[in-house]
C-alpha cells in the first residue's frame, strides 16, 4: 500500500517509496500552514531517490530547528543564529533516521531556543493550533505538531525539557514521546538544558509510534506484564485542571476501566515545585550554553526569552545544586504513590490550548509564572527523569484533542509505547477535520 | 545559605556587573519568579530525605552521556 499519508508506517512498502515522497514534498509546498510548521526545507534535491531500503524507506520526518541537519542552518528559531554557518553534519538522530530508509523533508518552527510555550515565534511565524486557529498549538515543539497533525510529515523529532513535545503533541491531538533520558543520541543537537533536555518523538498515531520505536531498536527494557496495574491520577492533587479537560480525561478513564484495564485511583501531592525546580536548573544551564551568544547579541533575542537566559545569570550556584539534588526527593515522592504500579495515567495538560495571547490560567489557582499550568503534569517528569507518552483521548465538549500522559520508568519506554497502543485501541484515533491526504 | 535576590536595583546591577544589558527586561517579573523558586527549595530542604540527596546527574544512570543509545 502505498497511499497517502495517511497510511500506517507499517504498511509501507518499499516500492512505492519515491512515489510518496515525491507527493510529500508537493504537499508540503502547497500547504498553508507550511510557512507556520517550517523554518526550512532540507536541501536535498527533489530529483534525489529516496532510499529504498530500511524499514523507513517511504516515510517522511522533519526535526526541530534546534536539530542539526547537514547544510542547513541550525537557527533555534532566533535571530541570534539565522545568520550563523550550515550544519555540517547530520544530528545522530537525524542520521538514524535517514539510515533506517526515512527522508527528511525539512525543519520545523519552534519557540525561540526551546525556552516557552506560547506557540509564537516573533522572526519565523506564530503555531497556530490546526483544531482552532484562533488558539496557538503550544511549544516549544509547536511547527513539528502542525506538521505532523496536518499530514505533512509522517513523524517529527522534537526536543522536550519541560513538556515541549508532550504538551503541544496534546493540543494537537497528536501523539508525543519523551523516552527515557538518554536513551536517544543527543549529539548534534542545540538543547537548552544538558541535564534535563531530552528527545522526542511525534506520529499521529501510537501504533506509528510503536513502529518507529522499535525501528529505532532502543536498548532493551524490562518484560512488561500483559496485563499492566496503571494507576492513575483521580483527584487534583498536582493541581487544578479546567473543568472541560478533567470531564474529557475522567470519560476516556471510564472507558478504559469497561475495557478491563487494571486501574488504580492514586493522589499525587507534593510535586508543586517541580516547574521551580526545573527553572532553577534550565535556566543556569542555558546562561552557561548561551554566555557567549548573550553579550554579543542580546537585543537579537526575544524579550521573554531574554529574561529567561537573564534569570540563569543571576541564579547562585547553591540553588542550582540543590534543585539537582531536589529531584530525588521529588522522585521518591511519586515512587510513595506509584510504587506498586506498572505505569501512571494523568491528563497531558491542566487546560485548553491557549488562545493567543491568552495567559494560561486556571480559576483557583495561586499566582505564579504563566508558564506553570501548562506545564503541570509533564514538567515533573523531565524533573525526575521518567519516560512519557500523549496519547488522544478524544475531543472535549469544545472539540479540542483532550491527551492522556502514559508514565512508566526510566528504560520502561517499550511498556510505555505499548500501552499507549492499547489506549488508542479502545479510544480510537483522531483525525483532523479537513486535513488532506495525499492522492 | 545565601540570601534571596530581592530588589529589581540589585537585580540590573547583578546583570550589567555579568556582562547581561538589563534594558526592557521585566525585573519585576525577574525578582517575582527567582524568590518564588528560592523559597521552593528552601522548603524542600525541610524535607527529610533532602540531607541524603545527591545531585541526580551523579546518581541516575540514564543522565549519563555514555548510556546506551537507540538508532545507533
Amino acid at each position: 500500500m502505498t497511499g497517502g499519508l495517511e497510511t500506517s508506517l507499517a504498511e509501507l512498502t518499499r516500492d512505492g517509496a519515491a512515489s510518496r515522497v515525491r507527493a510529500a514534498r508537493q504537499r508540503i509546498a502547497s500547504h498553508p500552514r507550511r510557512r507556520h510548521a517550517f523554518i526550512s526545507p532540507d536541501p536535498t534535491p527533489a530529483d534525489v531517490a529516496p532510499p529504498a531500503s530500511g524499514p523507513l524507506a517511504g516515510a517522511v520526518f522533519s526535526v526541530k530547528d534546534n536539530i542539526d541537519v547537514a547544510g542547513v542552518t541550525t537557527t533555534c528559531g532566533s535571530r541570534v543564529l539565522e545568520h550563523a554557518s550550515p550544519a555540517r553534519d547530520d544530528a545522530a538522530i537525524t542520521a538514524s533516521l535517514r539510515a533506517l530508509g526515512g527522508t527528511c523533508v525539512g525543519k520545523n518552527n519552534m519557540h525561540e531556543f526551546a525556552l516557552g510555550a506560547t506557540g509564537t515565534n516573533d522572526r519565523f511565524g506564530p503555531m497556530p493550533n490546526p483544531w482552532d486557529i484562533s488558539r496557538h498549538v503550544g511549544g516549544s515543539s509547536g511547527g513539528s505538531v502542525i506538521a505532523v497533525a496536518d499530514g505533512m510529515v509522517d513523524l517529527a523529532v522534537g526536543t522536550d525539557s519541560g513538556g515541549s513535545v508532550r504538551m503541544p503533541a496534546s493540543f494537537g491531538g497528536i501523539v508525543g514521546f519523551k523516552p527515557t533520558s538518554g536513551v536517544l543520541p543527543m549529539d548534534g543537537v542545540v538543547g537548552a538544558s544538558w541535564s534535563i533536555d531530552c528527545l522526542g518523538l511525534m506520529t499521529r498515531t501510537a501504533a506509528d509510534m510503536a513502529f518507529v520505536w522499535q525501528a529505532l531498536g532502543p536498548p532493551p527494557s524490562r518484560p512488561s506484564r500483559a496485563r499492566p496495574r496503571i494507576a492513575y491520577l483521580m483527584d487534583e492533587s498536582m493541581g487544578r485542571v479546567a473543568p472541560k479537560v478533567w470531564e474529557g480525561y475522567l470519560a476516556a478513564i471510564a472507558r478504559l476501566r469497561a475495557a478491563d484495564f487494571d486501574l488504580t485511583g492514586v493522589s499525587l501531592p507534593g510535586l508543586e515545585p517541580c516547574p521551580r525546580l526545573c527553572i532553577s536548573i534550565v535556566y543556569p544551564e542555558v546562561a552557561s550554553s548561551q554566555y557567549e551568544m548573550m553579550r554579543t547579541s542580546p537585543h537579537l533575542y526575544e524579550p521573554d526569552v531574554r529574561a529567561l537566559v537573564a534569570l540563569g545569570e543571576i541564579w547562585s550556584a547553591r540553588n542550582y545544586v540543590d534543585a539537582q539534588r531536589a529531584r530525588t526527593v521529588m522522585r521518591d515522592r511519586v515512587e510513595e504513590v506509584i510504587a506498586p504500579f506498572d505505569l501512571l495515567l494523568t491528563p497531558t495538560v491542566a487546560l485548553q490550548a491557549p488562545h493567543f495571547g491568552e495567559t494560561p490560567r486556571i480559576e483557583g489557582d495561586p499566582p505564579g509564572s504563566a508558564l506553570f499550568p501548562i506545564m503541570r503534569f509533564t514538567v515533573p517528569f523531565n524533573v525526575i527523569s521518567y519516560p512519557g507518552l500523549s496519547v488522544p483521548a478524544g475531543l472535549d465538549s469544545d472539540g479540542l484533542p483532550v491527551g492522556l500522559q502514559v508514565v512508566g520508568r526510566p528504560n520502561d519506554d517499550a511498556a510505555v509505547v505499548q500501552t499507549a497502543v492499547a489506549i488508542e485501541r479502545v479510544l480510537g484515533r483522531l483525525t483532523l477535520p479537513g486535513a488532506v491526504a495525499v492522492p | 545559605m545565601s540570601a534571596p535576590v530581592s530588589a529589581p536595583a540589585t537585580i540590573a546591577t547583578l546583570l550589567e556587573r555579568a556582562g547581561v544589558p538589563p534594558d526592557r527586561l521585566d525585573l519585576d517579573w525577574l525578582q517575582v519568579t527567582t524568590a518564588d523558586a528560592e523559597s521552593a527549595i528552601v522548603a524542600l530542604r525541610t524535607d527529610p530525605r533532602f540531607a541524603a540527596a545527591r545531585p541526580a546527574f551523579s546518581t541516575w544512570p540514564e543522565l549519563a552521556w555514555s548510556s546506551p543509545k537507540a538508532g545507533q
